[in-house]
């Protein structure tokens, strides 16, 4: 049953999730899901209806309080400690608010992903460089985050999201602050995201975005999934 | 641990030293100013025991002979002094060569002999001791021996007050060590807050670093390097604080130590200044890994 699990097409599953904060606070009920390789799939659901949570345990910051993830085989509950930073290099994460470090420019700030990793220097120059190209911000690789707009900030936190080539990239209402404009532009980096092979997992409320795409939607209420097309 | 990795670690090392200089100000100058502190404890300890064996080389066990020592109770007596391990060499002094020797020493109190008929002075023998045995109760032991044997008068060595000056450094070596602990616990305490209220401004910073992958050492090895670089920088602080007040007065503790007959004062070696400079980082260390304890549980590092 687990080698089934393991060798699916689906390359995030969750098996009987839920997801308790103390006796009375359930975020998450018996969500059982399966998301294909390469898919583009939208998370929605009004405010508190448990998307960020699902989210959360997606990226391991949390453990499940009942139920199994597996996201590219792994089972994310088994992962070891020394494991959960090579699991996150496999994913680009993108908040509503991603957080910015004020005293590095916007080249910095996309360069230290791969930084963190230890990724030589001539290749963290190289791959950030390109990613600021394809996001538009090249002329603004020397500029510091409080002089951005916020859709340009919410542009870094795509580059800075996609530097690695992450096979799976989540984001958390990544348009929810922007106007119109700019959400439109985000969303066209996702799009251009999702053709070169990255599965998407993209969290927001406004339904109407993901019925106006024809993609995918799962629909959370109360913590539980009430549609899922 | 790749070259990339760790220029990335000593990069953020030293940024995040810089980014907080007037923190780093008043963190350096109360962890050197402990570090002075405890440095004296230890200069004046070094001088104090350097004094003891200096005293020691001149602590001398003086047998003196009965007027009636026979030649035979004085060959069994010098061989016992030899079976004796604590002894490293003996010396006869005749009754006619303390004779000579008082009135040398002493000539104003030449005339308190004269009135004496004949030499009252005893014949005796100047044991010198091994480095290792010069402490009161070795010679406390020798003593005992060497007074069971016949033939002999009285054994002295000034036992009352090498008793005093080993109680007086047994004092200071135990008020350093409750000092140096005291200290060294406020240096840990003053670098883990030091450290912690840097962690909390690079709150930001290691989130974006747990969410792009860094592993636990990526994380943890800016905080370490914090703070080692913390201790060591005081450390080496400390000791040229030190070393110059040293130098200031070195003049004038030349001049009173003989009178006090202690022997001129002296600096740390170098193996202790590279020992201080190496508690100093390791010191940072231990401190900045307390403050990293939060990071493991929050950030999984």
């Amino acid at each position: 049953m687990l080698r089934q699990k393991l060798n699916s097409p689906e390359i995030i599953q969750m098996f009987g999730v839920s997801k308790s904060y103390g006796p009375n606070c359930t975020a998450l009920e018996e969500i059982s899901l399966g998301i294909t390789r390469g898919d583009f799939v939208f998370l929605t659901g009004p405010s508190g209806a448990g998307k960020t949570t699902l989210l959360r345990l997606l990226i391991a910051a949390e453990p499940p309080t009942r139920g199994q993830i597996i996201v590219n085989g792994r089972n994310l509950s088994r992962l070891r400690p020394a494991e959960l930073s090579h699991y996150r290099r496999q994913l680009g994460i993108i908040f509503q608010q991603s957080k910015f470090l004020s005293h590095r420019t916007v080249f910095d700030n996309v360069a230290i992903t791969l930084q963190a990793q230890g990724i030589p220097n001539k290749v963290v120059k190289k791959r950030t460089w390109e990613t600021l190209q394809w996001a538009g911000l090249e002329e603004k690789k020397e500029a510091y985050p409080a002089r951005l707009s916020e859709g340009e900030r919410q542009k870094v936190a795509v580059a800075r999201a996609l530097v690695d080539s992450p096979l799976i990239l989540i984001a958390d209402e990544p348009t929810g602050n922007l106007d119109e404009k700019f959400a439109a532009e985000i969303y066209k980096l996702f799009e251009e995201i999702n053709r070169r092979g990255t599965t998407i997992l993209f969290a927001t409320h406004a339904r109407q975005l993901a019925e106006r795409s024809g993609r995918r939607a799962i629909v959370l209420r109360q913590g539980q999934i009430v549609e899922s097309r | 641990m790749n070259w990339s990795s760790m220029t990335f670690v000593i990069r953020e090392t030293v940024g995040n030293f810089l980014r907080r200089k007037g923190e780093a100000f008043f963190v350096t100058s109360a962890v050197t100013v402990s570090m002075v502190i405890l440095g004296a404890f230890g200069l004046l300890l070094t001088n104090l025991e350097r004094a003891l064996e200096n005293l020691g080389e001149q602590v001398r066990v003086v047998v003196f002979l009965r007027d009636d020592l026979t030649p035979t109770q004085r060959s069994r007596l010098e061989d016992t002094l030899r079976r004796q391990s604590e002894v490293e060499r003996f010396r006869f002094v005749s009754k006619e060569e303390a004779y000579a020797q008082f009135t040398q020493s002493f000539p104003g109190n030449r005339n308190l002999l004269a009135g004496i008929e004949g030499n009252p002075l005893p014949a005796s023998y100047l044991v010198s001791l091994k480095g290792e045995f010069r402490q009161g109760r070795d010679l406390e032991r020798l003593s005992r021996t060497l007074s069971s044997v016949a033939g002999i008068e009285d054994v002295e060595y000034g036992k009352k007050w090498l008793e005093r000056f080993e109680a007086v450094v047994a004092t200071v070596r135990v008020a350093g060590i409750v000092i140096g602990s005291l200290l060294g616990f406020s240096v840990l305490f003053i670098i883990a807050s030091s450290i912690q209220r840097s962690m909390a401004q690079r709150q930001e910073e290691l989130e974006v670093l747990q969410w792009a992958g860094a592993t636990r050492t990526m994380m943890r090895m800016p905080i370490l390097c914090e703070g080692a670089f913390l201790g060591g920088c005081c450390a080496v602080l400390a000791l040229a604080l030190l070393g110059a007040l040293f130098w200031a007065l070195q003049s004038r503790l030349n001049l009173s130590a003989p009178f006090l007959g202690l022997p001129p004062p002296v600096f740390f070696s170098r193996q202790v200044i590279g020992g201080g400079v190496a508690a100093g980082v390791a010191l940072g260390v231990v401190g900045s890994s307390f403050a990293c304890r939060p990071l493991s549980r929050k950030h999984g590092a």
